[in-house]
């Protein structure tokens, strides 16, 4: 804790006064300890439950491919395969989306009112609540991936990443609304990162000849590539969190499957579906998923916070 | 930043200037700027998208009694969503005024008193998390 001692006359003056204990500082402190505790007591409260399931089937919980509630066993395999896969397909189609966005915003192709609205609108994304981007997923991406996955189906379907029946509750729905999501994440970091970069460094680059994106893959992007990073990977954080919009998208099913067009499942889809009616050891194995996907999220997002401190640092040197 | 390209890319007129190396050089630099302009008003579809499938099943059923009125029991028309919306403020007022105090406090404590002890470190950590 902090002390505020002064020096010389002003600590005298102190002492001659009784001198009574920081209440504020006290209370502050409390609230402090209240918002660590809070997370403690979370997690407590994932593991107590889970306990049981974690004793009973250990890592082999992980390994095992069959959820099956009537013959009380559980395997979570599909659900992390669905969270891991779902996020990356996400990210592979928003990163490149993304960084696009963030040089648009960050450079000067069109005037800069042009580009506000383009930033508006991409962070509006980020405001529109996970069930309303369930909803306009069952309306709208359901009827096209239904169609143009039959396409896909019908021509690629010798691949099994494209093989049929095509579902519109699918792995491929799920992740495309989910790209739509992490977009903001990724724009708004990368952003930063870029505009971060000194302008000597641009200048330089022009002043030896180079066009302005050979400057930008060579110089700009090099330059903001721990940022560019560091945003892709609290994307994939976010991504793996996701439950609302992705529970009513995916399909929720158990089973395993190549194809980006048939159903699967995530972790948090699993918990928002099956939490309700689950008791017993059924109860306990969603609390491990849950405590699963919990580490899973903080170390994603611990590695995110951690790159782009080192980011913020890597450009603070060059003027 | 000052170039010396128009802000879109080099026109027709410049192209015929330069020699062949310099020529694919300026296409390829016209041709990602046009992918990436390109690219970034795609990111206004799917809002427009949504906002639109709200406004066109949503609109004909606009109206004030809506926001008001319980819904109505199983096979009857009319009512709202009142319930919900109430339960919503209720919620959110509830849960900021629990939380601002505590956050506003911890901040204070964070920033005047002991910004580097480990209480604050671990405040820190249970934030980005």
């Amino acid at each position: 804790m902090a002390s505020d001692e002064g020096t010389g006359s002003a600590d005298q003056k102190i002492g001659k006064t009784k001198r009574r204990p920081d209440l504020f500082m006290v209370l502050t402190w409390v609230a402090s300890v209240a918002a660590v505790a809070t997370l403690l007591w979370i997690l407590e409260s994932i593991v107590t439950p889970a306990w049981p399931a974690i004793q009973q089937m250990g890592l082999g919980f992980f390994t095992s491919t069959a959820w099956d509630a009537n013959r009380d066993h559980y395997g979570a395999l599909p659900f992390l395969i669905g969270t891991t896969v779902s996020s990356l397909i996400a990210l592979l189609l928003a990163l490149p989306l993304g960084v696009f966005i963030a040089l648009f915003l960050s450079e000067n192709f069109l005037p800069l009112g042009v580009r506000q609205v383009i930033r508006f609108v991409v962070e509006l994304l980020a405001a529109i609540p996970s069930v309303v981007y369930g909803l306009w997923g069952i309306a709208v991406v359901i009827p096209l991936v239904q169609q143009f996955g039959g396409y896909l189906s019908d021509y690629l379907g010798f691949l099994p990443l494209f093989s049929g029946p095509a579902t519109g509750n699918s792995m491929l729905t799920a992740s495309l609304v989910l790209a739509i999501m992490v977009l903001p994440t990724i724009t708004a970091i990368s952003r930063t990162a870029l505009v971060a970069v000194p302008p000597t460094l641009r200048e330089g680059s022009y002043a030896v000849g180079a066009t302005r994106w050979e400057t930008i893959f060579r110089v700009l992007i090099p330059t903001a590539a721990p940022g560019i990073v560091a945003a892709t990977i609290l994307a994939f954080g976010r991504a793996m969190g996701e439950t609302m919009a992705v529970a009513m998208l995916i399909g929720n099913s158990p089973r395993l499957s190549w194809s980006l067009l048939s159903p699967a499942g995530t972790l948090a889809g699993l918990l928002a579906n099956q939490f309700g009616e689950a008791h017993g050891l059924q109860l306990s194995a969603l609390m491990y998923a849950a405590l699963a996907l919990v580490v899973l999220t903080l170390f994603v997002n611990m590695a995110g916070e951690a790159v782009l401190r080192r980011a913020e640092k890597a450009t603070a040197g060059i003027r | 930043m000052t170039t010396a390209t128009s802000s879109i890319g080099f026109t027709a007129r410049s192209l015929k200037a330069v020699d062949g190396n310099s020529r694919v050089r300026i296409l390829r630099n016209n041709f990602w700027t046009f992918l990436c302009v390109t690219l970034s008003f795609l990111t206004l579809i799917p809002l427009f998208s949504i906002v639109f499938l709200l406004l066109q099943k949503g609109i004909p059923l606009l109206k004030p009694s809506v926001f008001t009125q319980l819904p109505p029991a199983p096979g009857l028309t009319g009512g709202g969503f009142g319930n919900a919306i109430q339960g919503t403020a209720v919620m959110v007022g509830l849960a900021l005024l629990f939380s601002t105090p505590l956050g506003i406090l911890s901040a204070i404590y964070l920033n005047e008193y002991s910004p580097k002890s480990r209480l604050a470190n671990a405040v820190r950590f249970v934030q980005s998390f």
